[in-house]
This record gives structure tokens, sequence and C-alpha cells, in this order.
């Protein structure tokens, strides 16, 4: 048989099919190729800046002052390429505003001439131009970045305190190129130069603080400094507080959260995809029931069940492979809406992208998903006993249970697949198909329930009206008894309202957790607090009748052993297969903090092990307690024996205790504590916490200590939350646009069922209306089955997201669960408000079908 | 006088030409009377059924049903008279397919408001033989099976008039015999008109009359 000859009419015959399954796969894969378009553009957007945001071709850099054999062993090993070098020192610290009485939190930038390289720092006049006779580096001047200088409401010329010094405001940056997206920071940017620093006495023991000397190489040095250069020079330097960069390295770095973020929303676009691949199957299956009578007549005529198979599938590959270019102008199409979206939400202007071929190792799992879906549906009807259909009995082929459940199998391990390679995440990718399967699986269980329940009521019941009377009865009838439709509707309308409300409901439960006026809250936390200046601080806390609700030390050490086994740093910087890989090996890297208590402090809570005072460890061991997930991530246990370096001294401890944090309470944690006895006489600084007051004194707290302590940086807790949630409800907002676009696909898919049901139903509209039913009441029978089937869907969709939502509160951020009935109110309102468009343009189609077509049949 | 039909024209038009299919069409059929219409495909039987039934609506004359004139009735008012005085069989069986046999008989009566139906249609399906096969789907059931259904359904609305279209069109001989025993039967015992479309010479010779659609118009 000619195979193009059946394809063309094939289309011909059955065009609106096609098109409606081929308009399906469109919006699934539209959603999909927008997010890897948003994500090329992004990557290609922070790759175009590399050299902009390290500002130079290489870097050493350490959150600790370079010593000086480091600097000359990097300087040997690039000295034949280099042709200048600046140093960069980033610190947070506080800036004092006089005349404003303001003091509050940024990002110290300090910069010696030269800087940057690459990229400019924008100002009104043009771009500054730092030479040695800059204003900033010989006279007592501070550039503020504009977003300071609003904050600080000053204008050119005001007195500012920056530690110890008084500067000018002598200019504002109104973009600096080496700042990357500022949607994420959290203090502005003010910029000193390296010879005012001994001004501001900023710099001192355990002062936490990013020191890099950078690097200007030759144009052919690329081609030495590559990664196994680099990767030679870590190992040479064997310090995990060491860092080498190169611009690919800092895109990498910088693009780390966008990706993060972009997996997330590559999550949600597979909800649309799913939710398109079940319209998909709900209009194949329903074209290739009508197509039985078809197949029976050419297997009766000799075609082979493969050919069969084949003559069946090649139209559906023919769609799939027509809506993959739709799909690219799809999302070509919707790509400016959203990155004006994104660009309002987080001020990142991304570049017009091409088709976005990242998305091309994801077709053939879409693809393999599509037809494990539908291959049962194909069996079916290969399987038909032909001479039965061929008397007019409509009745498909039995496909046996295990084949059915091999091609089920192949569809979960396609859409693992794709999950992981979304979220380039094994656990995440896992978390995402167990969520879609629990969640379908409590739709798909409500639904058979409820027919199962439904049935035995019914056949008990005397007549067909019962409490809803005979509109609902003849409905309630038409939804148990059409399972298929019925399961598939709920699930494409429900797995929607299941995202919307997750969404919803998580900012709901993390936005009470960071806004609760707890009064263990503190009002301010403050950072930096040098070792003799802990007893002032409580002498002036106490003068002024604050309370001081924590003050913990902070000493930096690296984890050198494991049992007395090397604990080895791993790849720095290298491409990770997936997020956990990449997480284990950056805490594996970092130096840490570590502290020292007596017991727990209040925000804790032990899980496994004893507290400090019951501990009993080996002699020249000291008891430790690791906080749960810290502990989890490095794979230590109960009882094993750590080692730390700290400054080249080993402390040895032993682990009693894991404890959970909860971390929202903003008192001073560490994932690591000792028992007393061990860290006293290491370098340190210390971290404190002051209780509630009102908003007033706080601020003028704030800029007493700023003036009495100016190296002590203090952090308005309550603005920082307020940042955060801000943070939050941005991403949310971003993501809950996907959810949105899911939902609207689950909408759109229903209104395709809907309308191929109603088509499907006009004799049965016909017969009701030759039975004497009025043709208002048969149009709202359809009508409401519909909006019924919706009102079931959107509200167990939102009760099932609720329920995720609050078992990742409880599990993940281990909050307190809020449920919303407004939200879940709104879900079904506004869902059914849309399912009910499509539906009222086929309303007028049902009201004129004239019962004489009954008569009319051949 | 229990249905009848004056002057009745219907045309239907097709690619831009009008083709009469009835024109002026006269039909008196009384109280208890089973009257056959007979006429080759394409003569308007159906189309005559469908205006007897005010399922369609003539392009001239009118319809009266028990003294009521149908023409110029709404859509509503129509179909509450359908389901007061009529009953309607067609070749296609055309039962609801999400109710059981069962409740496909109940629906007429249900649908005039009457709750205490379930006897009397299980009555009608024991007088069609199908007590075993009440709570079976209507694709559970044989074509002759589905047929004895929709006459049972028919007739569950104690119509003053039945209308079949060769209702036993999609059945073989002898189930097709047995259904129309079953039918004439019911009509009798119920003292219902019968108004029979069929192609089969042998159930038309069964009514008390049979009336030749031809050029629009019936003829004896």
């Amino acid at each position: 048989m000619n195979k193009f000859l059946w394809l063309r009419r094939e289309w011909q015959r059955y065009r609106a099919s096609h098109l409606l399954i081929t308009a399906t796969m469109v919006l699934g894969l539209g959603g999909v190729f927008l997010i890897e378009r948003l994500k090329e553009a992004f990557l290609s957007s922070v790759r175009s800046q590399e050299r902009e945001l390290l500002s130079s071709d290489l870097s050493l850099g350490a959150r600790r002052p370079l010593k000086a054999q480091e600097i000359e062993r990097f300087e040997k090993a690039t000295q034949d390429y280099a042709e200048a070098s600046y140093r960069v020192i980033d610190m947070s610290s506080m800036l004092y505003a006089p005349g404003q009485e303001a003091a509050r939190l940024v990002e110290v930038r300090v910069v010696e001439p030269g800087f940057p390289f690459y990229g400019s720092l924008l100002t009104a006049d043009g771009n500054l131009q730092l030479t040695a006779e800059h204003p900033l580096f010989i006279e007592n001047c501070i550039w503020l970045h504009d977003e300071a200088a609003r904050l600080f409401e000053v204008k050119v010329g005001d007195e500012l305190r920056l530690g110890e010094g008084a500067f000018r405001h002598c200019g504002t940056v109104l973009k600096d190129s080496t700042q990357g997206f500022r949607g994420f920071a959290l203090a502005p940017r003010v910029y000193l130069g390296r010879t005012r620093l001994g001004d501001t006495q900023l710099v001192g023991e355990g002062t936490i603080a990013s020191h890099a000397l950078h690097f200007k190489l030759r144009a052919d040095a690329a081609k030495v400094f590559t990664t196994e250069w680099k990767e030679a020079l870590v190992k040479e330097f064997d310090d995990p507080a060491i860092r080498i960069q190169r611009p690919s390295d800092t895109s990498e770095q910088t693009a780390r959260s966008g990706k993060l973020f972009g997996d997330y929303l590559q999550l949600a676009s597979l909800v649309a995809l799913i939710l398109a691949v079940v319209g998909t199957f709900y209009l194949f299956r329903t074209l290739v029931h009508r197509r039985l009578k078809d197949v029976a007549i050419l297997r009766a005529l000799g075609v082979a069940p493969g050919e069969a198979r084949k003559l069946l599938l090649l139209p559906l590959a023919t769609d799939f492979l027509v809506a993959i270019p739709l799909a690219g102008l799809f999302s070509a199409a919707l790509f400016p809406i959203v990155t004006g979206v994104l660009d309002q939400l987080f001020g990142t202007q991304l570049p017009p992208t091409g088709f976005p071929w990242s998305v091309w190792p994801a077709l053939p799992l879409i693809f393999t998903l599509v037809m494990a879906i539908l291959m049962p549906s194909v069996e079916e009807a290969v399987r038909v006993p032909v001479m039965a259909l061929l008397q007019d009995q409509e009745r498909v082929g039995m496909v046996p249970w295990r084949q059915a459940g091999l091609w089920g199998l192949l569809a979960l391990v396609s859409l693992s697949g794709l999950a992981i390679w979304a979220a380039h995440s094994w656990k995440i990718g896992g978390l995402f198909v167990a969520g879609i399967l629990l969640a379908t699986l409590t739709l798909a269980g409500f639904t058979l329930l409820a027919r199962w329940v439904g049935e035995k009521v019914l056949r008990r019941s005397g007549h067909i009206s019962g409490i809803f009377g005979l509109m609902g009865g003849l409905v309630i009838r038409r939804l148990l008894r059409r399972p298929m439709t019925t399961l598939l509707t709920v699930i494409a309308l429900g797995l929607g309202s299941v995202l919307i409300s997750l969404l919803g409901h998580l900012e709901l439960s993390i936005g009470q957790e960071f806004s609760l006026e707890s009064q263990d809250r503190p009002a301010l936390f403050m950072f930096d607090i040098q070792d003799d200046q802990t007893e002032k601080l409580k002498d002036f806390l106490a003068e002024t009748k604050v309370p001081l609700q924590a003050l913990s030390p902070m000493v930096r050490g690296k984890l050198v052993s494991v049992n007395a086994e090397a604990f080895k740093k791993e790849k720095q910087d290298a491409l990770f297969e997936t997020r956990e890989e990449e997480n284990e090996s950056r805490f594996r890297q970092r130096m840490m903090n570590l502290s020292w208590a007596s017991g727990l402090n209040p925000s804790e809570t032990l899980e496994e092990g004893v507290d400090f005072a019951e501990a009993k460890v080996p002699e020249g061991e000291v008891a430790l307690s690791l906080e749960k997930r810290f502990a989890q991530r490095l794979g230590i246990e109960l009882d094993d024996q750590l080692t730390f370096e700290v400054l080249g001294v080993p402390i040895t401890g032993r682990v009693v205790n894991v404890r959970s944090v909860k971390w929202t309470s903003f008192r001073p944690n560490f994932f690591i504590t000792f028992a007393p006895g061990a860290l006293e006489d290491a370098p340190k600084s210390w971290l404190a916490a002051i209780g509630q007051m009102p908003a007033q004194e706080k601020v003028q707290l704030q800029n007493q200590i700023s003036r009495k302590f100016p190296n002590i940086s203090s952090i308005d807790v309550g603005q920082l939350v307020g940042r955060m949630m801000e943070l939050f409800t941005r991403l949310k907002k971003a993501l809950q646009l996907m959810a949105v676009f899911a939902f609207l696909v689950g909408v759109v898919v229903v209104g395709a069922m809907a309308q191929d049901q109603v088509l499907r139903r006009q004799n049965e509209v016909m017969l009701e209306k030759t039975l004497g039913i009025s043709p208002w009441r048969v149009t709202l029978m359809v009508l409401g089955e519909f909006l019924g089937l919706a009102f079931v869907a959107f509200t167990l969709g939102g009760l099932a997201g609720a329920g995720l939502a609050a078992v990742l509160t409880v599990v993940v951020f281990e909050g307190n669960v809020i449920w919303s009935a407004s939200l879940l109110l709104s879900i079904t309102l506004g869902g059914m408000i849309l399912v009910s468009i499509p539906l009222l343009l086929m309303a007028k189609k049902i009201f004129t079908w004239r019962p004489a077509g009954l008569l009319q049949q051949p | 006088m229990s249905l009848q039909a004056r002057e009745l024209s219907k045309a239907h038009h097709q690619a831009g030409n009008r083709i009469a299919v009835l024109d002026g069409l006269n039909l008196d059929v009384k109280t208890g009377e089973t009257v056959a219409i007979v006429g080759k495909s394409g003569s308007g039987k159906s189309t005559l059924l469908s205006l007897l039934g005010g399922l369609d609506h003539p392009d001239a004359g009118e319809v009266w049903l028990a003294g009521e004139k149908l023409t110029g009735l709404g859509e509503t008012a129509l179909a509450r008279m359908r389901a007061r005085r009529m009953g309607i069989i067609f070749q296609q069986f055309q039962l609801v397919q999400t109710l059981t046999a069962l409740e496909n008989v109940m629906l007429p009566a249900e649908i005039l408001g009457d709750r205490d139906v379930r006897v009397q249609a299980e009555k009608l399906l024991a007088a069609v033989g199908l007590t075993s096969r009440q709570h079976h789907f209507p694709n559970q059931l044989s074509g002759g099976e589905q047929q004895r259904v929709a006459i049972a359904r028919a007739l569950a609305g104690s119509p003053q008039v039945l209308l079949a279209d060769e209702p036993t069109g999609n059945l073989d001989v002898e189930t097709g015999l047995y259904v129309m025993d079953m039918l004439f039967a019911l009509a009798r015992e119920k003292g219902t008109s019968l108004v029979l479309v069929t192609h089969d010479p042998e159930m038309a010779r069964r009514c008390s009359r049979v009336l030749r659609l031809e050029k629009g118009s019936l003829q004896a």
C-alpha cells in the first residue's frame, strides 16, 4: 500500500482530528521550547558578558586575605602572559549617612586603579576611568551605585561614613557591568579605592571578605590557561579556600541561579506537555475508534498486524514532526511577551534567540512518551475482532495486560528521563515524577471511587431523577459511565490546578514563616564583631537597655578528614552532570564556619544522639553537633570522627548529635558546633542577635552601633525578610506564569475534548430532544456535565496542590501548614469561567441541532 | 381523530436547487388505527415522519395531534408534546448509551415528571421479554434486544401515537418478525395509533391501511 497516498487520504478525511492533535502537540512542545529558548537566551547573555562579569582574564581569589606565597606562586605561573593586574576586595559593611540619620548594610567593592579591565562603570558623565589619579584613590571619595544613592537619599557631595572613615559621595554609578543580575542581590553596592581602605579599618581578624587578584593577559594566553592548567594549579594550592577563575567560570557561576530557576520553569512546562499528551491520547484514541471498521476491513483483506500498526501510527508520527517546527514558531511568538514579564520582575533583558537546539535530546524522549501512551489504543485497533466489527458490533481488541504494563513502564521511564533532563537533578526530577504520579493517582483514584460508589447507589435507585432531578440524574450517569472521558478530563484540568495551588500555598506558608512577628525573632542580626569588642558591645547594649538575644563565636576552618580518611575536595567549577553532584562538591570545597556552644539554642532541635552534657568522647577529642541536612549531604553519621584544620592546627571531634535548625529564626546558627574547650583560642569573630524592639528605636540603635562600632555590620532582619519575600514572590510569579500556561493548555485540551465529545453526542442530544426534553435543558445538561467535571477537577486539583504544599512545607521548609479557602475557591471559580468559554461557543450548536436528523440517518 | 396532516409541504435545498419532497400532503389517522407508509427510497417517508412527530418544521401546512396544532409551536412546547403524546421508534434503535435498558424505558415517563415509573418500566420490559437484561447497557445487547427496548421505551409514556421508521430495517427476518409481532400486539393492547414507515410489503400488509408516498403526496 502506498503510504503517502494513505497519509494524504487520512489527512483529507480526518482533517479536523489531525489539526487538533497537531495543535495540542504544538501547545505542549511550545512550552518546553519556550523555556529552552529562555535558558539559551539567558546563558548567551551571561556568556557574552563573562569577561565583563569577571572584569579580567584570570583571577585568584579566596574568602580570606591572599597569602604572599600564594600570590607569588600565581604570579610566577602567569608571568609570561600577564600584562597588568589589580586587586579587588568585596565585603559587607554598614554605610552611615549622618545627614539622613540612616545606616544600612551595603556591599563594598574595594578596587585598584585599572579596574575594570573589561566592562565599565557607567555614570551620567560616561564610563569611570579609574586611573591612579582618580579622586576615588587620592581623595576621601566614595562612589555609590544608583540603588544605594536612592536608598540613602543622598546627593553628590553629601557626607558618608564607612567603618572608621569619613567620605564624600563623589558620584553615582548607574550601571556596573561586573555586577551580573541584580535581581538576586540583598544589599546595594558602593565603590571604595584600595588606597582609602585603611581609613575604614574594616579589614580585621575574622572579617568576612573576598580578596581577589585579577590579571589582564595577552591575547594568545587562552590556549595556555586551559581547564587542565587550572586543575593542576588548584591541586598545587590544595586549599579549598582558593578559587581560580576564568571568564567562563564566572559565567557558569553567575548563570547557576538562573539555570536552577530555568530548570524549575522547565518542570512547570513539562506539566503542560503532560496535559498535551493526555489531550493527544484522548483525540488519537477517539480517532482510532472511528477507524476501527477501516482497520477491520484492511485486516479482512489480508493486511498484516504490523502493517496495520504502521498505517495507524504513520499519520501520528507526521503530526508530531509537523508540530516540532510549529512549536518553534509558537515559542518564538511567546518569547517577547515572556521576556517582557521577566524583565519587569528581575530586570533581566534577554537577547532574542533562534530555534532552541538544546531541546533536541528531549525530543526522542517526548516522542517515546507519546508513543508509549498511544500504543495500547493502536493495539486495541490492530487486535480488533474483524468479523464482529464488520457485523456492525462496536468492539475493540483486547491488549494483554503485560503488554499494556510494558507500555506504561516505557511511558514512566521516558517521563522520568524528561524530568531529569529538565531539572538536571535525579532527586528533583524523581520528586517531580513522583508528585505527578501521586497527583494523577489521587485524581484517578477519587474518580474511580466515585464511579464505584455512584454506580452502587444508582443501581439501588428506583428512578433516574434523584436528589438532583432528572437532568442531574442523566448527567451523573453520563459522568460515571464514560469513565475514560471523565478520568482524562479530570486529569487534564486537575494537574494544572495542582501546580497553581501548590505554588500559591507554598507562598502563603513561606510568607507566614517569614512574616511571623515572633518574639523570638531578632530585630537586628550583627556580624564582623571582633573578639575584643564583645564586652564593649555587651556593655553598650546593657546601657541602652536592649536585649542581647544571642552572641556566638565563629571560627573559619576546613574539614580535612572523616574517620581518619582524607576528605578530598573534588572538581572545581567543572561541569556537573546533576545538581546533586554540584551541591555535594560545593559543600566539600567550602571553608566552614565553626562555632562552639554548651548546648542547643531555642531554634535548634535534637534529632539524633545526646546533648553535649551527656556525651562521652575519647580523650583528645571534643564533642561535635552537626546540622541534619549538612550531615546527610556529606554522608557523615553519628559517632563519626571529624578532623578540622584551623589555621594549620588540627582539631578532632566526635559527632555526638545531629540537630535540625530553624533557619528562619534568624539567630546565629551553624552547621558544625563544637562543645566548649576546643576552639576558644582560635582566631574568631562574633555574631549577635538583638531582640524585638519598636521600629523607630531599631533605626536609632542601628545608627548608634554604626557610629560606635563602625566595623560591625548589622542587618535589619525585618527588611531582610521583606527583601527575601519580594524575591521569592518574583520567582513565584515567573513560575506561576508557567503554571498558568500549563493550566491554559489543560483548558484548551479539555476544550478540544469537549468539542469532540459534543460532536460525538449529536445523536444523544437529538434523541433527548425527541423524547421530550426541551432544547434548553439538553444544552444545559451538556454544559452542566463539563462544568461539573471542571468543578470536581479544579477542586480536587486545588486540594491535591495544597496537600503537596503542606508536605513540602513540613518536610522541606519545616514550617507551618496553611490552607487557603479563598485560593482554592478562586482556582475553582477561575478555572470554571475559563472552561465555560469553549463550552458556551458550542452551546448554540447543541441548542439548534434538530432531532429530525435521527430519522435521516442511513 | 388521533393525527392529522393538512396540505403539508416540505422541500430540501441541494446545490442551490429546490427539491420538493412533500407537496400539499394530507393524512388522517384515527385512534387505534395502524397505517403503513410505503414508497421508494428518497420519496420523503422519513421527512413525513419527522414532520408528524414535530421533529422538523414544514414549509407549509399543518399537523394536528389529538386536537392540538403542532405547527407553530416552539421547540420546548413540541418537546413536551412529544413526551406526553408520542412514541417514536427508529431504524437505528437510538438508545441512550449511558442508561441501562430499564433506565431507557423509564426515561420518557420521568421526563413527564412521574416518579413511580420503575414498576411500569419493568412490566414493559417483561412484555418484550427482556426482564433478565434490564440492567444491561445498550452495547451489551444484540440488535433485536435493543429494538425491543426501544419499543418498550416508545410505549412507556402511554402515547396516543406511535411513529415507527423502518423498525426492522437493521434486524434479520426472524428477529424482525418477532419484534413486529410485539409492536402490533402492544399497540393494539394500549389502543395506540401506529404510523409505520417501511419498505417491507409483508409488514405493510399487517396494517389496517397502506398508503404509498409518491410525488410528494399519499395515495391509497
